[in-house]
């Protein structure tokens, strides 16, 4: 009887447990079904925001993130859980909440690790830490230096920014957003071959070629080596990895009424930093696959028409060999 | 009234028998400034303004002139002021535009004494008199030189556009010209169209000295570069051009012909910061550290340096009072000169007796970052769109002119189509093979500029129909007529037959019959925001400035894709009108917000609110919904397949999350609503594409339309839909609360359905059974439901008018009847036919038709 008695009541139970559990998730679901019932919790049970930072339901994960920050310091223990969270969004909200806040060694490994995160988003969160983060980040200009080769070009770009002060934005004169309607009507009135010699080169293994000027026209270069355009350096008896610079000079004719006066680069293997005059025009730094890639540069805010014009080029070479290997013009457009 | 005739036409019947030979003494002509001779049927205060000379050698005395048909006077004589010797007058004979539309063979005699002898001169003048437009007709515009009237009235445009102006300086005796103009204004208004001017500052500026003048410099004082354009901050200018539009508007304002005008299209987009004294002086209201950044180049027209900016965080929120981002915003709308410049020339134009149906118009209006301000006060915002790859872009780009005009309520939105195709993103390689070659390539083997592929123009259509615009627009003339047709050789060439005939033939099937509906229907208010966030673009580069090339574009196909519905929203419009009236916040691109943005953001998603971004988005704001961005790869076909599997993802994302209120079951097939009460309008536009033989075979477009079929649905109970391009009734199902139907579509076709909670049922047209010639009735048209009742929604309605030969009358056409009620005023006109009338209503949406004859005394 007892027995009976007890398997009745853990039928009632079970039964209880039962349509306890699917009223309650049926409450769940009819709350995540029905944006407008989606009201925001007033109070917090941590321990169910912590369950819920694992759910497989992101949109409960990344409410129960938000409830964590909203929450603030008592959060914090909970939120640090998040930084090894499959979810990226959840990783890269915790880093930037967190970073900042954890003592200096620790705030280091955690941006160590976030430069090197799988998600775009994460590392860029954690450059932008880096750069612009008021707190103290031990070795800050290591982990910049890592970011600065980031496979994302426009992290990488970030990075570089602040490591290395020379940066334009380079636009393509045709894909300019008040040009592109007129585009084809763009006219090559003149093409200027860059001469293949008379180049003056030199390595700079110590990187210090732009705090030292190297790019300005006076800049004396008497002792660079000779060296040609249009092939490797390794032509020229060059066996070198590393950063290299190419100085020369060009004419312009009289005045031209242009609308743009392109740089022209048939490539370079495989990045390049450039100077008109001792004026910044650009760059070309997409990584080891630039090494084959044409690119066009703008100079027209730097020329001097009617004259000689000094120009500067900055390479740099990962892989194999190196240099301007192919050739370079000028091409002046009107419209 | 009738003796005072009789007496001058005997006055004038002596004169023209014993004086005939004095003819040659009195001269007249038509007025070169003032004379109009085409006329809108009803226009008051109508007048035909004549020269009239004395030759003679004595003066004119007691003179009347008489304007008249056949002898019938069209107004009282008017007496003429005495004319000395060798003199002119300009006088204005009354004329009475209330006559049936029509051409007339008027004449004007003017008769006087000279030295107690009687002179008369007579002077043969056709008037025409046209039907006044019915109400809310949408105005179809080509952008574009058309030598003469013919064709663009038989393609079906409304207004054709010609740029005018006083270009040699503001001194110079224009009469030839205004006469000219005015001349033109009249050829196209007998015609049927309205003409559509281009003012442009630049025009006025043509001198070296001039242009020297105002040019844009830079901070050294030198000219930024041969695109620099012209300062319009210029206070000179500003003065000028006021000038200028107060002297078009005293020249052509009263004329109904000039119906609206473009404003210095492509200043803005091609403005540089400038550093003239009057501009220097305006940007010293910003704090030395903005001026800082101008002279060191972190500051340029579409970009901030982050590292500019004074205590910037990583988390890429600034405070909302950022000097560098106000400063930007403030350029944009105000500091590059054109908007003001634009609102004046508006506002001397309009205050100078423009007539009152005269509008202007900014295109391209979005050429700008998400910034509110484009055009100033004109009434329309306008922008141009190439269709390549994806046509439904189009859409992309008019919510972007939604979302500009928000911060100005009074502008309204019209949207315009590249006829024109640009060879080298289309088909940019002449196959060597001569078998390869599409025969268009043989025929035109260099040019540069296409015509649009008929399916696309087709698309584009659809996708604008189904916004809530005032008025559509094309350019590229010399794209879509034979050569013959233009007025010199362009770079412009007709590339493809085809697209004439489609866009004929859409006009008068779609845009005709719907049209006035079309301009009445509102938008259905979408609970799916997509923010475009003006500090990203200034800081990050972003934006699609009107090209919708971008991510940000991108993510709006992507939600078209989906069937969501999304509304294009600007930084302002979160601050001022918050996030309530939304479900969804879309933000691509956001990487960087102003704090009180941000916190209308936290707000939203504290009410439940759902974001869906992608990686770009500031770590600030926890989405709900994340994507990587997808950049194109030259391969539109793998693009849109891309694109469309992200649509997908999302569509089973928000399942379970967001409330419907229509779909599509095909994301080819892409829906669109409006609403009008509790009546629905709901679109679909057909976006199955694939290479054809025309560009195709270059793999960079996917510009041949195939038929496509989806099962559509909205959210209603039993209602009853109807086709408004066939005008029948369609067969539903319900499914929950969904009422779903078949939609089958044709290549690039597209169509709108309209449901109603309640069929209907009869039409029913009230008017009295006799009207007198002369007199107006009022006449009643009516949709009704059961009951009798008037159906809630604007209906399409085809009204048809006939006189007792069977001769189509004024106010036949198309409507759109506002709570199914149309009242519609007769003015039958004293020579109108007397007789059996016929009044023939047929409902576009129902099918139904109804007559009634009345009797004309």
């Amino acid at each position: 009887m007892n027995k009976k008695m007890n398997i009745k009541l853990q039928w009632k139970l079970f039964l209880m447990w039962a349509i306890l559990t699917a009223f309650t998730s049926h409450a769940i679901s009819r709350e995540e079904s029905n944006p407008e019932r989606r009201l925001p919790r007033t109070s917090f049970d941590i321990s169910q925001l912590e369950r819920e930072l694992k759910s497989e339901n992101q949109f409960k994960r990344r409410r129960a993130l938000r409830e964590l920050i909203f929450i603030g310091a008592d959060g914090e223990t909970v939120l640090a859980t998040a930084l090894d969270s499959e979810d990226s969004v959840l990783r890269r909200v915790a880093i930037l909440k967190l970073a900042e806040k954890a003592p200096p060694e620790h705030r280091y490994a955690i941006l160590k690790k976030a430069i090197s995160d799988k998600s775009d988003s994460v590392r860029r969160t954690a450059v932008d830490i880096l750069i612009y983060s008021s707190a103290e980040i031990p070795r800050r200009n290591e982990l910049l230096q890592i970011a600065s080769r980031d496979k994302n070009k426009s992290i990488a770009a970030i990075a570089i920014r602040k490591t290395f002060p020379f940066y334009k934005e380079v636009i393509p004169f045709r894909e300019r957003v008040d040009i592109m309607d007129h585009a084809e009507s763009i006219k090559i009135e003149k093409k200027i071959e860059m001469p293949r010699k008379g180049w003056k080169f030199t390595t700079d293994p110590n990187l210090v070629g732009h705090t030292k000027k190297w790019f300005a026209p006076e800049f004396n270069d008497t002792n660079w080596k000779e060296i040609e355009i249009g092939k490797h350096w390794d032509n020229f008896g060059v066996k070198y990895v590393g950063i290299a610079w190419y100085r020369n000079t060009f004419a312009l004719p009289a005045q031209i009424n242009a609308a743009a006066v392109e740089l022209i680069f048939e490539a370079v293997d495989e990045a390049a930093w450039v100077w008109v005059n001792g004026q910044y025009v650009g760059q070309h730094d997409i990584g080891s696959r630039g090494w084959d890639r044409q690119f066009v540069l703008d100079i027209i805010d730097a020329i001097k028409w009617g004259t000689e014009n000094q120009i500067t080029i900055r390479v740099f070479n990962e892989i194999g060999a190196g240099g301007i290997w192919k050739p370079v013009r000028i091409e002046i457009l009107t419209i | 009234m009738k003796k005072t005739l009789f007496l001058f036409f005997l006055f004038s019947g002596v004169c023209f028998l014993c004086a005939e030979d004095l003819k040659d003494l009195l001269k007249i002509s038509l007025s070169k400034t003032r004379g109009r001779t085409v006329f809108i049927r009803m226009e008051e205060n109508t007048e035909v303004y004549l020269k009239i000379e004395n030759n003679s050698s004595a003066v004119i005395k007691n003179a009347r002139a008489l304007l008249a048909v056949r002898d019938i006077p069209l107004r009282e004589p008017v007496k003429v002021p005495d004319l000395a010797i060798g003199t002119e007058i300009d006088i204005a004979l009354p004329f009475d535009a209330s006559l049936r539309s029509g051409k007339y063979e008027a004449s004007v005699l003017v008769a006087g004494e000279l030295n107690g002898k009687n002179v008369e001169s007579k002077l043969n003048l056709p008037l025409v008199i046209i039907p006044r437009p019915i109400p809310n007709t949408m105005p179809i515009i080509m952008w574009g030189r058309c030598p003469d009237a013919i064709l663009p009235k038989e393609i079906g445009f409304t207004q054709v556009q010609r740029a005018f102006g006083f270009r040699q300086g503001l001194d110079k005796d224009y009469s030839d010209y205004v006469a000219e103009i005015r001349k033109m204004l009249d050829e196209y208004l007998a015609a049927g169209l309205g003409v559509s001017g281009h003012l442009k500052c630049i025009f006025y500026t043509g001198d070296k000295d001039a242009k020297k003048k105002y040019t844009r410099i830079n901070k050294d004082g030198i000219p930024h570069s041969s695109r620099a354009g012209i300062c319009a901050s210029s206070p000179e200018l500003q003065e000028y051009m006021s000038r200028v539009s107060t002297l078009i508007a005293k020249n052509f304002g009263d004329h109904p012909g000039l119906k609206s005008c473009l404003l210095n299209s492509e200043e803005t987009d091609h403005s540089y910061i400038c550093f003239h004294k009057w501009d220097q002086k305006a940007y010293d209201r910003f704090p030395e550290e903005v001026m800082n950044s101008l002279e060191n180049g972190l500051i340029s027209e579409r970009h901030i340096d982050p590292g500019s900016i004074k205590n910037f965080r990583p988390n890429r929120i600034l405070s909302d009072d950022n000097p560098q981002i106000e400063f930007m915003r403030w350029w944009w709308c105000e500091g590059s000169g054109w908007n003001p410049m634009n609102s004046i020339i508006n506002n001397s134009m309009k205050s100078t007796g423009m007539h009152k149906d005269f509008w202007t118009f900014q295109d391209p209006a979005v050429r700008t970052p998400s910034v509110w301000g484009s055009g100033g006060n004109v009434d329309y915002l306008n922008h141009w769109t190439y269709t390549y790859p994806d046509p439904i872009k189009i859409g992309q780009c008019a919510d972007e002119l939604f979302a500009m005009t928000e911060g100005h309520p009074e502008q309204q939105v019209m949207k315009m189509t590249q006829i024109i195709w640009y060879r080298s993103k289309t088909a940019p390689n002449l196959p060597k093979d001569d078998s390869k070659k599409g025969q268009w390539e043989k025929d035109y083997p260099d040019a540069r500029f296409i015509t649009i592929a008929p399916d696309h123009l087709r698309e584009a259509l659809w996708c604008k129909l189904s916004r809530p615009i005032k008025g559509i627009m094309y350019h590229g003339w010399e794209s879509l007529v034979t050569p013959e047709h233009v007025f010199r050789p362009s770079s412009y060439k007709c590339t493809n037959s085809e697209t004439r005939k489609v866009l004929k033939e859409e006009i008068s099937n779609v845009v005709k019959p719907l049209g006035s509906m079309l301009m009445q229907l509102p938008d259905w208010l979408t609970d799916v925001g997509l923010l475009e966030s003006f500090t990203s673009q200034m800081l990050y580069r972003r934006g699609s400035y009107g090209w919708g090339i971008s991510w940000e574009a991108d993510m709006h196909l992507i939600l078209q894709w989906a069937a969501l519905q999304p509304r294009i929203i600007y930084e302002e419009s979160v601050l001022k009108n918050g996030l309530d009236k939304f479900k969804i916040l879309v933000m691509p691109n956001c990487d960087a917000l102003p704090e009180n943005v941000y916190k209308k953001i936290l707000d939203f998603q504290k009410r439940g609110g759902i974001v869906i971004a992608d990686s770009n988005l500031t770590p600030a704001i926890v989405p709900d919904i994340e994507f990587k961005p997808i950049y194109r790869t030259d391969n539109p076909k793998i693009d849109k397949e891309n694109l469309q599997k992200l649509a997908a993802s999302l569509r089973t994302q928000l399942t379970d999350v967001y409330r419907r209120m229509f779909d599509s079951d095909n994301m080819d097939v892409v829906p669109r609503l409006r609403q009008y009460n509790n009546a629905y309008y709901l679109f679909a536009v057909n976006d199955y594409r694939t290479y054809g033989d025309y560009v195709g075979q270059h793999r960079l477009v996917m510009e041949k339309g195939l038929p496509s079929k989806a099962v559509l649905s909205v959210r209603s109970e039993n209602p009853a839909v109807y086709d408004l391009t066939v005008h029948r009734k369609v067969d539903i199902s319900q499914d929950g609360k969904f009422a779903k139907w078949t939609a089958e579509l044709a290549p690039g076709g597209g169509n709108v359905w309209l449901i109603l909670d309640k069929p209907i049922v009869k039409l029913s047209i009230e008017l009295p059974e006799l009207v007198l010639a002369g007199d107006s009735a009022h006449m009643t048209l009516k949709v009704l439901c059961e009951d009798d009742v008037p159906v809630g929604a604007i209906v399409p309605l085809k009204v048809q008018v006939s006189d007792p030969e069977g001769k189509k009358a004024e106010k036949s056409g198309f409507y759109g009847a506002k709570d199914g009620v149309l009242e519609i005023s007769l003015d039958i006109a004293r020579n109108d036919l007397k007789g059996e009338w016929l009044v023939i209503l047929y409902d576009l949406a129902s099918g139904l038709e109804v007559k009634k004859k009345f009797t004309v005394k």
